[in-house]
């Protein structure tokens, strides 16, 4: 659900290739600096709802995510999967 | 503490081009939700203001499995789940009550799927462009998948005409009177390849050219090809590969889904795939297929139509059940009636023996039941069934001396018990029956079998067989041994083994081998149908026999491939490179021979085919992707096994081009808000030359009679558009070659030079009375271009 919109929101112009790891919670954006700026990218991510370095998402835009993708509050289930993969790889060298 | 997410900015300058990079991870991990009813306590956030309230929370207990195999998991405590994943399946997740969601995996390493009772579900199609054709770096079985959007591509009207877009798998006319296509896989004709609907035997039989045409596009979900010797739990009868084909069913997101088509030269179809909750346990669905075309066209004005008339109705109806103990099963009826008409135009006086005319009246039904038991607590054993019962009756009637006349009963049931051995490997074993019962009545002016009359030939059938299948994975590499052994009543106990093996160089490189061995038994007055359109006599390895069917062996073959997988990026973008090469060696194969004059001789013999392929795939920039491809076939067949004519034992394989290649571009504007996109789709196909069946004797009878021996070198094209205007609403319009090429004086026996609209036979007299005349000798298309619309509309999301 996160991916698709900041996935989304980063197509325009400019950018070749954009890519969201939701266990990292890091885009990862490839751009041609002659025809967008890293600001511009910051203020595309933030007005899709995700805080950056620079820009804070409106807290109206904000409150319309889906409740998994509310990374501010650090959200719930982030921690759980974490946990949750450290004890998969448990499993695994069983 | 507020917390914002890290974004890495890497830097192209204009188009650079990195090195191989790695690829996702192998495993999907995710987390399945569904909807806070009760209580949302848990929730720090307070619920926004003037918007519905919508809590999800994490979901012990769901089912989480893969489409294509059934395999699969619960969700844990959290909601979390994981599984080895194979990049172009689907995942389904379900749970009691709760809507079933689907979602086609492209490598994502986390999904997250929601599950409720009215969820928009376009939200949980994680990723919105993706490649529509896929195959698995880890899945040691070559096996192309295609989805629904790739289908969407052409105008894709039935099964047969889904491969348009894809390079591995031909679709070629068989003749220029009834517009049946047949598929070609490595070079070979589409009876090597086990054709399956939803794993349970699809075209075979007397099914085996028409069965193709019988699903539409619509139904379809997505197709599965599997190129080289497949697995083994399936049969024995895929000797070049297995096209397996998921029909939609009760698991649509849409409750209802019509398409309706129509194209230039006359032909209508209107599908409808819709789902019905039943209770708890059981849910339905019903698919409908109507298709007219009643418009003639001879746009080649050779007084024959270019396309035969016809009206088919197909429908479908399942049934799915999810008990709470691990029982699961899926029920289907499937009908078919289907006439059709075509022939010669009533342009001229006919005289006594009246127009050369080619009907076909088939009426099919089928029912087919999967049951599967998955033990609780015991991980990943299970149980499963599938039986399929049916009846085939055809009527075909070429020209006015002619006609074939067939049923056939068939049963087939298959038991497979999977279960985890002590290391975590798979193993299947199994039990597998079928039977088949075919009586076959064939007019034939004044051979068979007995001069001038009808007699109807009965062949029964039944092979019993037990199989077991060792999967072995690990990180590195998989092995899929396969055996089976099968008793066939007449021809006695078949052994089949099967290997296929995955080696990953890296990450990003996968190498594949494949080694098996295939048999079937054929039908060949079923299987030849392109010659029906001709009047060749056909010659029976025992003419004069009460059975002419008698002497025919078994068709058996080895199977030996390699394939290399690559995935890489080129100018950070997605990129794939498949290399491949295949070699069929049939000890026995039956096939006709059309190289003598006014004879369709059905020969037996040794055969074989080499084949190779390289396909590129580039997600070139996020608007456009291309494919291009090169094939490379060679097929050729023992004529002459005893060596008794002058002209040599291997003959090239007819109809069958060396070189081929092909290049496929797709285009997908920038998704607006609400998801409305325009698309577009070219494809472009390069055939080489193909050996035509020898003409030159019938110089004798007259010189218009000839046509070359090597068809040339043709360019055919496909190009659509089409505007979504949301998920599952859609309109397209679209050309069929676009090149326009045509197959110059494809019916021999017709004089070309008469003025358009007057029909003259070469010979002077009437088309039945021509022993030369044919309408077989097709390799390339009949009709020209062709402009088609249709409109797919989804309802009740």
């Amino acid at each position: 659900m996160c991916e698709d919109r900041i996935v989304a929101a980063l197509d325009v112009r400019g950018v070749r290739a954009a890519e969201w790891d939701q266990l990292e919670e890091k885009a990862t954006v490839v751009y041609k600096p002659k025809k967008i700026s890293e600001e511009r990218i910051q203020q595309l991510v933030a007005d899709a709802g995700h805080d950056t370095d620079l820009y804070t998402a409106t807290d109206e835009v904000y409150n319309g995510l889906a409740d998994c993708c509310l990374y501010r509050s650090g959200c719930q289930g982030c921690s759980d999967r974490e946990k949750h993969l450290e004890h998969d790889q448990d499993d695994d060298r069983r | 503490m507020p917390r914002s997410i890290s974004l890495v900015l890497a830097v192209a300058a204009g188009l650079l081009i990195l090195p191989v990079s790695a690829q996702k991870a192998v495993t999907v991990k995710g987390k399945v939700f569904s909807k806070d009813q009760v209580d949302h306590s848990g929730h720090d956030h307070a619920p926004s203001e003037g918007r519905e309230e919508e809590n999800w929370l994490p979901l012990p207990g769901a089912y989480v499995v893969w489409k294509s195999t059934g395999q699969g998991t619960a969700t844990d405590s959290h909601g979390f789940f994981r599984l080895d994943g194979v990049e172009g399946d689907t995942l389904v997740a379900s749970f009691i009550g709760m809507t079933t969601v689907e979602l086609p995996f492209i490598g994502q390493t986390y999904v997250e799927i929601p599950l409720g009772e009215g969820f928009q579900l376009n939200e949980a199609q994680v990723v919105a462009k993706g490649p529509t054709t896929s195959v698995s770096l880890l899945d040691p079985l070559v096996v192309q998948s295609l989805g629904r959007d790739e289908l969407c591509r052409a105008a894709c009207c039935n099964l047969s005409e889904a491969f348009e877009t894809n390079a591995a798998v031909d679709a070629s006319f068989t003749d220029a009177v009834t517009g049946t296509k047949q598929i070609r896989m490595l070079g070979l004709d589409g009876k090597y390849t086990q054709i399956m609907f939803d794993n349970q035997p699809g075209a075979r039989g007397l099914n085996i050219l028409q069965g193709m045409k019988f699903i539409p596009g619509e139904w379809v979900d997505q197709i599965h090809i599997g190129k080289g010797a497949g697995s083994v739990t399936l049969g024995h009868e895929s000797m070049t590969g297995q096209i397996n084909v998921s029909l939609r069913d009760a698991d649509i997101q849409d409750k209802l889904i019509v398409n309706g088509f129509l194209n230039r030269a006359g032909r209508f179809e209107l599908n409808t795939v819709s789902r019905h909750a039943v209770s708890r346990k059981w849910k339905t669905a019903l698919l409908t297929h109507g298709e007219w075309a009643d418009r003639i066209n001879d746009r080649n004005s050779d007084g024959f139509q270019d396309n035969a008339l016809s009206k088919d109705v197909v429908l479908r109806s399942e049934w799915e059940y999810t008990g709470d103990r691990g029982m699961r099963g899926e029920y289907a009826v499937t009908a078919v009636t289907q006439e059709k008409e075509s022939g010669q135009l009533p342009l001229l006086d006919a005289g006594t023996n009246g127009l050369w005319m080619a009907d076909q009246a088939v009426n099919r039904v089928v029912a087919t039941a999967k049951t599967g038991y998955v033990f609780p607590g015991d991980d990943g054993r299970s149980l499963g069934s599938q039986l399929t019962l049916g009846n085939h009756d055809q009527t075909l009637s070429f020209g006015p001396y002619r006609s074939y006349i067939a049923d056939q009963q068939f049963a087939r049931l298959n038991l497979l018990h999977q279960m985890k051995t002590g290391r975590g490997d798979d193993l299947v074993v199994g039990l597998s029956a079928k039977a088949d019962r075919y009586d076959q009545a064939l007019i034939q002016d004044g051979t068979f079998p007995v001069p001038g009359g009808i007699a109807t030939v009965r062949r029964e059938e039944a092979t019993v067989g037990a199989f077991a299948e060792w999967t072995v994975k690990r990180e590195q590499w998989d092995v899929i041994l396969g055996l089976r052994s099968d008793v066939h009543d007449t021809f006695g106990v078949f052994v089949t083994p099967r290997l296929n093996a995955r080696w990953s160089v890296s990450d990003a490189i996968s190498l594949k081998a494949a080694a098996g061995k295939g048999w079937r038994t054929s039908v060949p007055l079923a299987e030849f149908a392109g010659v029906w359109a001709s009047n060749r006599s056909w010659i029976f390895p025992e003419s004069g026999s009460v059975d002419p069917f008698r002497g025919l062996q078994p068709e058996e073959s080895w199977n030996l491939g390699l394939n290399l997988l690559s995935k890489f990026t080129l100018g950070y973008r997605d990129a794939s490179f498949n290399l491949d090469g295949y070699r069929v060696d049939f000890s026995n194969r039956v096939f006709v021979d059309l190289d003598t004059p006014g004879e369709a001789t059905i020969r037996q013999g040794r055969s074989q085919s080499r084949s190779a392929q390289a396909e590129f795939w580039w997600d070139w920039t996020k608007r456009l992707d291309i494919t291009l491809a090169y094939r490379w076939v060679d097929a050729s067949s023992d004529y002459d096994p005893d060596g008794f004519d002058g002209y040599g034992g291997y003959r090239k394989d007819p109809f069958v081009a060396q070189h081929r290649g092909f290049a496929t571009v797709a285009y997908g504007s920038r998704p607006d808000a609400k998801g409305r996109q325009w698309r577009a789709d070219v494809t472009f196909q390069v055939t080489g030359p193909q050996r035509l069946p020898w003409t030159f004797e019938n110089d004798l009878v007259d010189p218009r009679y000839v046509r070359p021996s090597e068809a040339p070198t043709f360019v055919t094209g496909n190009v659509q558009i089409s505007r979504d205007f949301s998920e599952g609403q859609q309109i397209y319009v679209g050309v069929e070659n676009v090149t326009d090429y045509r197959q110059a004086e494809p019916i021999v026996g017709i004089d070309y030079d008469t003025a358009p609209g007057e029909v003259q036979t070469v010979s002077g007299g009437p088309i039945g009375d021509d022993a030369l005349f044919d309408a077989a000798i097709v390799y390339a298309p009949i009709f020209g271009r062709n402009v088609y619309a249709g409109v797919r509309w989804a309802f009740g999301r």
